[in-house]
């Protein structure tokens, strides 16, 4: 066998397999990560705005596994407190965004002429602006913590939805099945919600599943800025923040874990994201 | 001399969790030099396979095995260079759909040169010569200026001349013309034929071409080979296969395919009852404006009415309008002018879903296309559910009575009801779509080019469905038809529109057999007859441009 195809053989299976562990690792990591979301007092081993400034920047030992930051506090726990915000953020702002972009998307796309017009325009004053300045924004006028920016991105990701919603939903309307729901006496409205709506979400989905990695990393970008979540609750994003100081006094545990954890949320979202829209996108094609 | 020759070619392809799959089995055939080859067949049956596999361009999970020898090259065996080298000299091909066969941003020019610019030491202004001389030879007028359009700009009849002017570029041994002419209107598809069959014998090349239409291969083709499944059914010279068919399913095939069929069954529909009319059509207009273009007139004051039970065809070429007519009819689309009734008077009164579900009642329509007016999202017994459920109050048990029904009254069995569309067969599909009109029990059925998507066995049942369906409840229906020989099947009336007017109407036997406007003599003489029943002269027509009958049109295919 020459070198060549010895090489190329074993890549294709890893390539194969890859996929389906990749899905299961990222499910399982979802999993283990939404539980401790939920569970977080009652599994993490301290509260995570205790101050023990006798340990600061510990590094890992057996009572603080992860380490502790430069006040002392447990990261383990301040990890598993700040899943909490890590997530529900990003959900908000996805479900919220899905709904509005579906709505306008489809109103548009439906519609066609001066409605199309006025609502396709809005979609691009919108994205004009990126996220993270709406979201400041938002801060400046309503002050900071989750609400304000989680309302503000979800306008700004609503365009994503709603352009993406708009074109599908454009070409569908022309397919030979809604005329014929139309002459059998279904009305314009029906057929779009039930019958073109359907038709229009695997795609819309995929979307859906990445712009939680964006947002989660926006999000987290924020909290960074001190502009999100405040101390002393714990977030991801403000982890990164105050793990700064300790980087530079050579302690990176306490930056790097929060990222890190954001990188795998993101990469794992996408992945099951993926393969969901695969599943669910086109079932009955 | 044979310039191509399969031997025991079979093809198979194993999925990865799937038994294999046998597309072609052992299958064998030869094409002469000058000898134009008919491989006819179903969807399905592995025609365009086989075409794909003489140039080379199977897939690579394909398990092939026999032999092809083109012109001396083993093509299974060959490499990559020599297969390269092949299709640029020794074979063509010519697709069915020149829209999506040709690169929309180039101009024609580079379509037919850029090509034989990869043979070392071409000359590009040689090339260009022999590209506008091919064109000329395609009948198309001002070849030098053709050069610098681009596929837009041209119809579709138009572009199948550029793109067989493609093929000939290098001088094949070997044209393979897959469906080239199946998306061609009538009065097109006869000048292509006309053309290719002048180009074979001017050049004294082989030609295999692969159709499902068994008269355009009887009019074209010397000898013809039946493909079914993969296997070969039955070849021998075109006259003997069609008139003294040996294997059943060659017997079938001619039996269903309208004008090849020793009798035609016309005659024995319900002629329509004197009394009101159940469609009335006066004096109708449409005009589409689109947007930097002169407006389209679809329809000019089309008057045309049918009686209760009654059939009616209306025939024309694509973009004659008779779409629209059908579309403004199911109340799809409105007119501009003119008045539309339907029997029981006008829809006035009531709210806006009173009258769209009266009329839904009263008028039904079927398309062309059963792979896209069915949801698939839904099975024939959720779709047909959800129709009965708009329109009438019935319990779960009368509900599912009434499915039953009428899934058996258009020929589907008990286990069709839950299948989702992907699993049925598009004349079962078809069937489907028949089943959700007949659920409102309406006056009147419009039949939109809705057996020209089928395989011609299939459309042979739902044509006897449809005569069936008349005959059981009474339903008047609107065929409309780009396909002269199979309305006589079906409608005891005929008209002929050409760009939105009627151009001549009356009793279908009348009108096919004695037709008086010119454009319904063209069109009666478009259709492809076989070659022994035409005058031996009639084939070889010296000038293209008699076949050049194609109105100038923009962009309408």
């Amino acid at each position: 066998m020459s070198i060549q195809a010895a090489s190329r053989l074993p890549l294709k299976h890893l390539s194969l397999k890859n996929r389906r562990w990749g899905l299961i690792f990222s499910t399982s990591f979802l999993a283990l990560i939404l539980l401790a979301a939920v569970l977080a007092p009652l599994i993490a081993p301290y509260p995570p705005a205790t101050v023990d400034l006798l340990r600061v920047n510990s590094g890992p030992t057996a009572q603080h596994w992860l380490g502790t930051d430069a006040l002392g506090r447990d990261i383990f726990s301040r990890m598993i407190h700040g899943s909490r915000t890590a997530l529900a953020g990003p959900a908000f702002v996805v479900l919220l965004s899905t709904i509005l972009g579906l709505l306008c998307g489809l109103w548009a796309g439906w519609s066609g002429g001066r409605i199309d017009a006025v609502i396709s325009r809005a979609f691009d004053i919108v994205l004009a602006f990126p996220a993270l300045l709406l979201a400041i924004l938002a801060v400046a006028l309503f002050g900071k913590g989750l609400i304000a920016p989680v309302l503000a991105m979800s306008i700004a990701y609503t365009p994503y939805i709603g352009r993406l919603t708009r074109q599908l939903v454009a070409t569908e309307k022309n397919r030979q099945y809604v005329s014929a729901y139309a002459v059998q006496g279904f009305s314009a409205p029906w057929i779009a919600t039930r019958a073109v709506m359907p038709n229009v979400l695997g795609v819309v989905g995929s979307q859906t599943t990445q712009n939680f990695g964006y947002v989660l990393v926006e999000l987290a970008a924020l909290s960074f800025l001190g502009l999100g979540i405040q101390a002393p609750q714990a977030d991801w994003g403000n982890m990164i923040n105050e793990g700064q100081s300790a980087l530079v006094s050579g302690n990176f545990l306490p930056a790097l874990i929060p990222s890190v954890a954001v990188v795998l949320v993101v990469v794992a979202v996408n992945t099951v994201g993926g393969w969901l829209s695969d599943k669910l996108g086109d079932p009955f094609a | 001399m044979k310039i191509l020759d399969i031997k025991e070619l079979s093809i198979r392809v194993a999925a990865a969790a799937a038994p294999p799959l046998q597309l072609l089995e052992k299958v064998s055939m030869h094409i002469e030099r000058g000898e134009t080859v008919a491989l006819v067949g179903e969807s399905g049956s592995g025609k365009s396979l086989t075409a794909r596999a003489v140039l080379g361009l199977l897939p690579s999970a394909a398990q092939v095995t026999g032999d092809i020898d083109l012109g001396g090259l083993a093509v299974l065996k060959a490499s990559g260079a020599q297969l390269r080298a092949m299709r640029r000299g020794r074979a063509a091909m010519v697709f069915q759909d020149p829209r999506s066969s040709i690169n929309p941003v180039r101009t024609l020019g580079a379509h037919l040169i850029e090509p034989m610019m990869q043979v070392p030491g071409a000359n590009k202004a040689m090339l260009e010569a022999r590209a506008v001389e091919l064109l000329a030879s395609m009948g198309l007028s001002n070849p030098e200026a053709r050069m610098k359009q681009y596929p837009h700009e041209l119809s579709g009849g138009m572009l199948q001349r550029v793109m067989i002017a493609g093929a000939l570029m290098n001088d094949p041994e070997l044209l393979i013309c897959d469906e080239s002419t199946t998306a061609l209107d009538v009065t097109t598809q006869a000048a292509v034929i006309r053309l290719l069959s002048r180009a074979v014998s001017e050049r004294s090349m082989g030609m295999l071409f692969i159709t499902h239409d068994l008269a355009l291969a009887a009019s074209i083709a010397d000898r013809t080979y039946v493909l079914r499944h993969g296997v070969l059914q039955e070849h021998g010279v075109t006259r003997q296969v069609f008139e003294r068919p040996v294997s059943e399913y060659t017997q079938q095939l001619v039996a269903a395919t309208p004008g090849m069929r020793s009798a035609p069954r016309s005659g024995s529909q319900p002629s329509g009852s004197a009394g009101a009319p159940v469609l009335s059509v006066e004096n109708v207009s449409k005009t589409y404006q689109l947007r930097g273009q002169p407006p389209v007139r679809a329809l000019k004051s089309v008057s045309l009415a049918i009686p209760a039970g009654g059939g009616l065809a209306i025939v024309g070429e694509s973009g004659s309008g008779k779409s629209t007519l059908g579309r403004i009819v199911a109340g799809l689309e409105h007119a501009d002018s003119g008045e539309i009734t339907l029997a029981g008077g006008a829809i006035t009164g009531g709210s806006a879903r009173e009258r769209r579900l009266k009329t839904a009642s009263r008028v039904q329509m079927v398309f062309q296309d059963p792979y896209q007016s069915l949801d698939s999202r839904l099975t024939p017994a959720k779709a047909l559910a959800a129709v009965l459920k708009l329109h009438y109050r019935l319990d779960a048990k009368a509900m599912r009575a009434r499915i039953g029904q009428l899934l058996e009254s258009v020929g589907l069995e008990e286990r069709h009801a839950n299948l989702y569309p992907r699993k049925l067969s598009g004349g079962q599909r078809q069937r489907v779509a028949i089943a959700k009109a007949m659920a409102l029990n309406p006056r009147l059925l419009v039949l939109d080019e809705a057996t020209s998507a089928l395989d011609v066995s299939v459309q042979a049942q739902v044509l006897e469905l449809v005569n069936k369906l008349r005959k059981d409840s009474g339903v008047a229906v609107l065929f409309i038809s780009h396909d002269l020989a199979i309305v006589g099947e079906i409608c005891d009336e005929l008209l002929v529109v050409q760009d939105g007017a009627i151009v001549e109407s009356g009793p279908t036997r009348a009108v096919l057999g004695n037709p008086q406007h010119p454009y319904t003599q063209t069109l009666l003489a478009s259709v492809p007859r076989p070659r022994w029943e035409t005058d031996p002269g009639a084939g070889t027509d010296p000038d293209p441009r008699h076949g050049d009958l194609e109105p100038a049109r923009n962009n309408r295919s």
